[in-house]
Formats: C-alpha cells, structure tokens, sequence
C-alpha cells in the first residue's frame, strides 16, 4: 500500500533575480516498509523536494503546484494545526545538516522532552526521560549524555541523537538527508547499519537521499535519479544494478566510487549541471549527453512507464 | 563590491534613496542657506515672540530670529558630526584592521584596549576633557573621535579577522604579496558596505553626542550651532515661558537628519545582508498569503 | 562550574583593569591640559577657603610638587578610602556624599527605563520578526527609528512641556514630592514613582527602536538556522518553538549589546535628568559644569564607570547562566 505519494510537485525560490523552480513535476512513491532512494548532484533539488513534500521549507520557497497524499490525505490542505500532528507521528526528518540542528542552549534531554511533549502531552516527565534514555540505547550512546550540551559532543554523536529524536515517535516514514556526508566512512557504514537493524524491527520506510549511488544500490529498493530539479529515471533497484538506461544514469556509473561525498564521480560527465535560473530548453541534460538529438533540446521529455514500476524521461532511450 | 556598485544599489533601494535625499537636503542647507537668512546673532526684534510673517520660527530669549538661526545652525553640526564620523571610522578601521589582520599578541594588545573604550560611559568622559580643553569646534571634535573610534574598532576587526580567513586572501599570502597589498587590494573592497554603514552610525552618534555636548555649555556658546540653539533655549526658560518655538524646530533638524541617515543604513544592511532582501521580497510578493508558522506556503501556479 | 567560575575572575580581571585606566585617565586629564591644573582647578575657590583647605585639596589630587609617581600614589591613596575631594558648588561638602544620593536616584530611574525599553524592544523585535510582514514589522521600525533620532534631552524638552508645563498631568521637577520624607512609606514611594514616571517614558520611547531592530534583526538571522526548520518539523507547537528556540537564542547577543549599550544610554539618561531637573548624577554634572566644579566632575566620572563596569559584570554573570556555550 502506498505510504506517500507525490505527484507533480513544483517548488519555487523567490530570489532577487527571478523566480527560480528548483523542483519541477517530480513524481514518486513510497510504500510502507520501502526505502525509496533518491540520487543526484549537488543542487538538484533533492533536499528541496523532500522538504516541500513535508512542508518544511521556509522563506524564500513556495510550492507552485502538485499534490502529496499521505495515506489519503492531502497533505498541501492541511491546516498549521494538522501539519503539526501529522509531522513526527507520521513522518520525521533528519536533515542534511543534522549537526546543527540541535539548538545549542537546550541539553539534550530537552530535545527529547520536548518532542515527546509536543505530541503526547499526557505522558509523564519519568516516562519520557525513559524513554529518551531508551532511544539513545538504541543508536548505542550512553543515556548519559543525555545531560549534555550538543557542543560537547562529536558529530557522529550528535548524527545519533538526531536519528534517534527522529525514531521519538515510531513514524511510518523516515527521511534521511545525505544523513552520512559529514562523517568519516567507519562511522558513516555503522550508523546505516544501525538504522537498516531498526528499519528491520520497527518496519517503517526510508526516503534516503544522497550523492552516492552505490552506497543505494546496497539496500533501496526503489531508486530515483534527480537532475535539475527533474526525476530524470526511477525504478526497482535492480534496474540500475544492470546500470540503469537514462544516459545520466549510466553516466554516474562510469565514474568510479569515491569514499567520501561523490561530488568528484560526476566529472566524468562532461560540462556542469545547468544554471537552475533559466534552465536549456527541451531536455535539460541535452547540453551534456552523448546521445542528444535535435528533438531533445526543444522538447521537454516526460516520465514514461517502459516496463513494469520503470520510469524513464528520455526521447532517445525510451524508441529503442 | 566596489564604490560604484554599491551607491548603485544605495539608488535603487527604496529606504537608502529615501535617506539620501533627505540628507541631501540638510547638507544642501548647510551648505548654501547661511548666506540667504538674517543674521542668526543679531538682536533683531523683541524676544520671545511666537513664529509670524516677520520671524517664521519666532524669536529668540534675546530677540534673535529663530529660523535663521537653525538655517545657519545646521553647517557646523553637520561639518563637525561628518568629520568625526569620518575620522572615527579611519581610526577604527586603522586600529581594529591591524589587530584583525596581524592577530597575536598585537590584536590581544589592540583587543584589551578596544574593550576598555568601550566600557567606558561616553558622555562622562567627554565631559570631563570637553572641561579641561579650551572651548571649541576642534576640543569638540577630539572628544568625540577619542570616545567614539572604539566601537567601530571592533566592528571592523572582527570582520578583518573573518576575511584574512577566506580563500582568496590566504591565496594572496601564499603567493608571496605584500601585507599592504592584501590589505588594500582585497581586504578593504570587501568591507565597504561595513564601512559606509560604519561611517553612518559615527555621524549619527556624533551630532547627538555634540549636541548634548553643547547643550552643557561645553561647546563655544557664542558659535551658533544646533547644540548651542538648545542651550539657549534652556537657559531662556523657553519651558517655563512657553516658547517652544525656541526648540522645536532645531529638534526636528537633528531628528530629520538622524532620521534620514538610519534609513540609508537600513538600505545598505539589506545590500550588504541578502537574507533581508530576499525575505522581504517573499513576504511582499506573497501579499498575505505568507506563512507566519513556518509551513511552506501552496500557491497553486506560483507567483510571477 | 570551574569555569564558569573562572570566567567570570576573568572578566572581573579584566573590569578592574578597565577601571584602573579610567582612575588613571582621572589622574592623568588635569595634567596634559595646558596651564596649571591647580590654578584651573580651584580658580573659583579664591577668597572662599582658607589656604589650609586648599592645601588639603592638593593633596587628595595629588598636586604637590612631588614628582609624578609620587603624586601618583598620594592621589591613589586618597582615593581608594573614599576621599575625592570637595565639592566647590556644594562647599564644603565632600564630593563622595554629594555623589551617594544621587547615584541612588540616577540607577533608580536609568536603571528602571533602560529594563523597561529593553524587555519592550527585544519582545516586539521577535514578535516582528516571527510574523514577517506584519503591522509591527512594518510600521513600527521606521517609526521608532524616527523617535529614536531626537536627542533624549530634547525628547524630554518636548515631553515636560506638553504634559508637564502644558497639560499639567505630571510633577515639573525633583525626584519625590515635598514634605514626603525618603524612607519606606507609601507617600514617598508613590510619589517617587510619579516624579520618575514622565522621564522613564521619554528614556524608553527615545531607545526603544534601537533594541527593538537589534532584536528582529537577530531574530531574522536565527528564523533561518537549521534548528528552527527542525524544531518545527518536530511538531512543537508554534510558541514553543518562538520561545524556547528562537526568542532565547536571539537573545542571547542583545544581553551582550545591552552591557555595551549600558554607557551610551547613560549618557542619554543624565542629559534626561537634566531637563527634569531630578536629582541624580545628570543633574549634578550640569551643577559641575555651570560652576567649574572639577573635582565633582571627576568624581562623577569615576563614580559613573564605576557603575557601568559593575552593570557589565552583571551582564556577564546573565549571559553565562543564559548560555552554555560560554561555560565551556
Ligand atoms: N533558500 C534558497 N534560496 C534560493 N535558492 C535556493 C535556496 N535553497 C536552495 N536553493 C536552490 O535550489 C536548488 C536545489 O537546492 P537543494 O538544496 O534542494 O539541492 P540538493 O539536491 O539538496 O543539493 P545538495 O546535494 O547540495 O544538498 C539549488 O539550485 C539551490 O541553489
Ligand atoms: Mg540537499
């Protein structure tokens, strides 16, 4: 059954030099228990996609069209109040820049206390410091710490907790923002592994998003590949276990895995990712593709089924 | 950002625009308006007379013309407040740049001395030197530019420190240019909107602080200057025989000047400070339909 | 708690170091004028003291013909038991009592103003800022802006003479009405409260503004961090995360403004006194000035920096109970 569904989300930046649509028509699922990754270059809107679909994003941004359902319901109509309820319970964040988003006056513990509080008021101040102490057991830090400020702790610590607070309130939906790319890789494989154990047991689905597409191929089950605020191919990970068919996608294949963020792995594709401000028309990876025809810089390509659950947005790959 | 650039942008900014006119109009004042009023000194007509045809702003405790009198007021407060604005950011720019930039044991020396300024209480001490000098524009000006460079030092040093930080500046030092170089090739450019704003603030505090000064009597009480109005006006009673016409307008002046140049400072802090330009472009483009409880708002079709 | 304990003998450090410069400044100023401080100094006292209080004076100020460290330590001397001098308006009443009275009046009624404006202007900056756009965000700062570009003094001009000389609602002067004796009674404490009232309010309406943009200003800055976006993705209600998260930490570097801003609004709040001819350090400095009266204008100094560092010590001691990271 489908957990989340987005459909054609549109999300704007207002900037000073014009209106800047940094997600664009992007459409994708979630069912329960899934992980769903999303891959991407550096400023290809992914970040702003998952935000939107939770109504995070604050100023500059609008969301300029499309629809996000949340187990039948909508989530664009919903009110302050129902925003609120439905965020956490249903559905909770760890953003890209997990380390700074523990305000830096407030313990740990307050964190916590106040999470819990927001949703179950009734709930006692001993059992929520216990469960809290129950949580961080569960992403291995001692409950102690529980005392401290975020300053004093590390920052594969400070990943813990926020995926820790994340899992406050047994969510359905879990969505991780590039949870790993300030840590070094032996933290970074521990942490994924200790949340694919807890996937496991409390069975709530993942939106993982990241750079790295080989660290996905590893344990999504679907897998979408953003380019310029655009859902260029997605499909079951096994597709692109065979190396995926959008020529974007082959191309993050070609390069070879680095370690650390895969910034570096995209210079095998030629030329950079397009300015987000005024886009090339038609498709807009034309510029860069080995396989562009005159059809693909005028007409914009759309997402097509070409086989079962497979999408893909190319003129050319999608004849042959 | 260079000079051009940003007094391009002061021009297209509404507050800056605003504040620049209205600051050009008082200096336009101070400029050209004592040669076209009455003698402001000249014991013209009977005191303490309410404003008419004759007198506009009426007359003085002593029978002198009010009007004339702010007219030619306005030229040494702005001559004396713009020359210790200046001279306050020169010295502040000298002081906090050379901490900033050398570090060390310099900036622990120059920071201990930046500090102690800093907690001292202003006017006490320019009471107490504006005593012992000998009356005038220039004791003035010294005490105002001896208590006020301090804060300015500060301002200027913290923002040297995060340059000398940044890529190009150490790029600069690692290929062997000289300090001097650095300094006014790549350092001093990228602080020019500080400095400006710097420059503003100064002048504004310098004119209160002057005509507070004046207004003790510790300026030269026979200058005419909008301290000195004040300290007539206080010393004629003006409050107890009801002549407010003696100092309302001279306050108005300073408040319109002050006015007019806190508005160039809010236009250049949205220029120099994008976060404030951009969200006040969402908020008016979205005309009521912004989210205050941080929601991302739904406007199906975007705005234009 | 070490550290914290050590930090604040840091600053303690460091304030009693800034007060040593401002008794050395005291010192020093008499001394790099040009003529004879002694001759300048007590000009006005000829005829009036007998050579032997003149003599006395010297030596409280150290100017004998001692040389200059020597006179240095004397003046030291004198001052660290509370000898600064005679006043010369007040003859022959000691400086350090002249100055007692009227450093109560003056943080009394400073003191009250400037609490009184800040609590107001960081509340409205952050309601302001939290809804972007708003009434108050868009009316209010230019208008007190506007407000706080008229010299306090003047503001008071105006604000005596409409409600006080025009309407007749307030007291015209003095700190407490007449033939109410100080002490702990409701007439006086009423009345003291009354007299203070007029210029509270021109101090607060003079710096509001500027405490109130210091404050939206931050506040815009820390609407934006991370925390917040996750505060609200947590599901706090909008309050909480105003509160606890935002207000809080926007706070946190208007305190260290209000400890800097202590001085200059100082200034301001004796030119006020002034005006409202209240008793309190302002309206002694006027008394000093008008009759040359140096040794209380330099006991005014001292005993005002004094104040200030003490209040900047205070403001520490807030700021480190207030924020964890300066514990560290
Ligand atoms: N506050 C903002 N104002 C204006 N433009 C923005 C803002 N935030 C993001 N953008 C733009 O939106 C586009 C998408 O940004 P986003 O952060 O979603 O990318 P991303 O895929 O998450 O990149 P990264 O991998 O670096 O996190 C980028 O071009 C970026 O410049
Ligand atoms: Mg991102």
């Amino acid at each position: 059954m489908n957990l989340l569904r987005v459909e054609n989300l549109k999300v704007d930046y207002l900037t000073p030099d014009g209106v800047l649509q940094a997600v664009d028509n992007v459409s994708f699922e979630i069912k329960q228990g899934e992980i769903l990754g999303l891959v991407g270059e550096s400023g290809s809107g992914k970040s702003t996609a998952a935000m939107a679909a939770m109504r995070i994003l604050g100023p500059p941004a609008l969301i300029a069209g499309g629809r996000v359902i949340f187990k039948e319901r909508d989530v664009l109509k919903m009110t302050a109040e129902e925003l609120r309820r439905w965020h956490w319970q249903d559905v909770s964040i760890v953003m890209q820049s997990a380390l700074n988003a523990l305000n830096p006056v407030l313990v740990i513990q307050e964190h916590f206390v106040d999470t819990i509080n927001a949703h179950c008021p009734e709930q006692s101040n001993g059992e929520v410091l216990e469960r809290a102490a129950k949580l961080l057991k569960m992403v291995d830090i001692d409950p102690r710490y529980l005392k401290s400020y975020p300053h004093e702790l590390s920052g594969g610590m400070r990943q813990r907790i926020v995926i820790a607070l994340a899992l406050a309130l047994y969510p359905q939906l879990l969505i991780m923002d590039e949870p790993t790319t300030a840590l070094d890789v032996v933290v970074e494989r521990e942490i994924i592994k200790r949340v694919l154990q807890l996937q496991k047991e409390m069975g709530f689905a993942i939106l993982f998003i990241t750079h790295d597409l080989s660290l996905l191929l590893e344990f999504a089950t679907q897998l979408g590949v953003l380019y310029a605020g655009r859902l260029v191919e997605i499909g079951p990970v096994e597709v692109f276990r065979r190396g995926g068919v959008h020529p974007y996608t082959q191309g993050l294949f070609q390069a070879v895995p680095q370690l650390h963020g895969a910034r570096e792995a995209f210079k095998s594709i030629p030329g950079s990712p397009p300015s987000m401000k005024n886009p090339p028309p038609g498709c807009r990876f034309h510029p860069r593709c080995p396989l562009a025809e005159e059809r693909c810089s005028k007409e914009q390509p759309e997402l097509k089924q070409i086989a079962q659950e497979h999408q893909l947005a190319c003129h050319v790959r999608s004849r042959d | 950002m260079n000079a051009g650039l940003l007094f391009k942008q002061m021009l297209t900014n509404r507050k800056a625009l605003a504040g620049m006119i209205l600051f050009g109009l008082f200096v336009l004042m101070a400029l050209i308006g004592p040669w076209m009023v009455q003698d402001p000194i000249e014991f013209t007509s009977i005191p303490n007379q309410p404003p008419s045809l004759d007198n506009w702003f009426g007359t003085t405790g002593q029978g002198q013309d009010v009007f004339a009198q702010t007219v030619v007021g306005s030229r040494a407060t702005l001559a004396i407040g713009c020359a210790s604005g200046f001279l306050v950011v020169i010295l502040g720019a000298v002081i906090g740049g050379i901490a900033g930039y050398l570090g060390g044991r310099t900036d622990d020396f120059l920071s201990l001395l930046i500090n102690i300024f800093l907690v001292m209480p202003g006017l006490p001490l320019m009471v107490v030197l504006a005593a012992w000098l000998p009356p005038g524009p220039l004791t003035i000006l010294s005490v105002l530019v001896l208590t006020g460079w301090a804060w300015h030092a500060r301002v200027l040093r913290a923002q040297t420190m995060s340059l000398s930080q940044r890529d190009f500046v150490l790029a600069a030092k690692v290929t062997g240019e000289s300090s001097l170089r650095i300094v006014t090739a790549e350092i001093l450019p990228n602080m020019l909107s500080l400095m400006t704003s710097s420059f503003i603030g100064a002048t504004i505090y310098s004119i209160g602080a002057q005509v507070g000064l004046e207004f003790l009597g510790l300026g030269d009480i026979s200058n005419v200057t909008w301290g000195t109005n004040l300290y007539w006006a206080s010393n004629d009673s003006a409050l107890l025989l009801g002549s407010w016409w003696t100092f309302v307008p001279t306050g108005l002046c300073i408040a319109l000047l002050g006015f007019g140049l806190t508005l160039i400072n809010f236009g250049v802090d949205e220029i120099a400070n994008p976060r404030l330009a951009t969200e006040s472009l969402w908020v008016r483009k979205l005309k009521g339909r912004a989210t205050v409880d941080g929601s991302t708002p739904v406007i199906e079709g975007g705005v234009r | 708690m070490n550290r914290s304990v050590e930090y604040l003998l840091r600053r303690l450090g460091f304030y009693s170091l800034a007060a040593m410069v401002a008794i050395t400044l005291n010192f020093m100023i008499p001394r790099m004028m040009p003529g004879d401080p002694a001759q300048i100094m007590f000009a006005r006292f000829k005829g009036e003291m007998s050579p032997a209080v003149i003599t006395a004076m010297r030596e409280t100020f150290g100017l004998t013909n001692d040389p200059m460290w020597q006179q240095y330590l004397t003046y030291l001397k004198h001052l660290f038991s509370g000898d600064l001098g005679i006043s010369i308006s007040n003859f022959p009443k000691p400086v350090i009592s002249i100055i007692a009275t009227g450093l109560t009046w003056s943080i009394f009624l400073a003191g009250s103003a400037l609490i009184i404006s800040f609590i107001l202007g960081t509340s409205l900056g952050a309601l302001a800022a939290w809804r972007r756009g708003g009434i108050l965000d868009s009316i209010m700062p230019p208008l007190l802006a506007l407000l706080g570009a008229f010299p306090y003094f003047w503001m008071a001009m105006l604000v005596l003479f409409v409600f006080g000389f025009g309407l007749g609602w307030f007291p015209l002067w003095h700190a407490y009405p007449d033939g109410t004796s100080p002490g702990f009674n409701s007439p006086f404490i009423l009345g003291a409260l009354y007299h203070a009232a007029l210029p509270a309010a021109t101090m607060v309406i003079a710096s509001l503004g500027g405490w109130m943009l210091a404050m939206r200003n931050t506040m815009i800055g820390i609407l934006g961090s991370d925390y917040i976006t996750y505060a609200r993705a947590r599901g706090l209600t909008s309050r909480r995360v105003l509160i606890r998260y935002a207000a809080r930490n926007a706070l946190l570097p208007n305190i260290t403004g209000f400890g800097m801003a202590l001085g200059f609004v100082l200034g301001g709040a004796l030119l006020t006194e002034i005006i409202f001819s209240y008793p309190g350090q302002g309206y002694l400095l006027i008394q000093a000035v008008r009759a040359q009266d140096y040794p209380l204008m330099q006991g005014l100094f001292l005993t005002i920096t004094l104040a200030v560092l003490g209040a900047n010590w205070f403001v520490d001691i807030v700021t480190l109970l207030l924020d964890p990271r300066t514990r560290r």
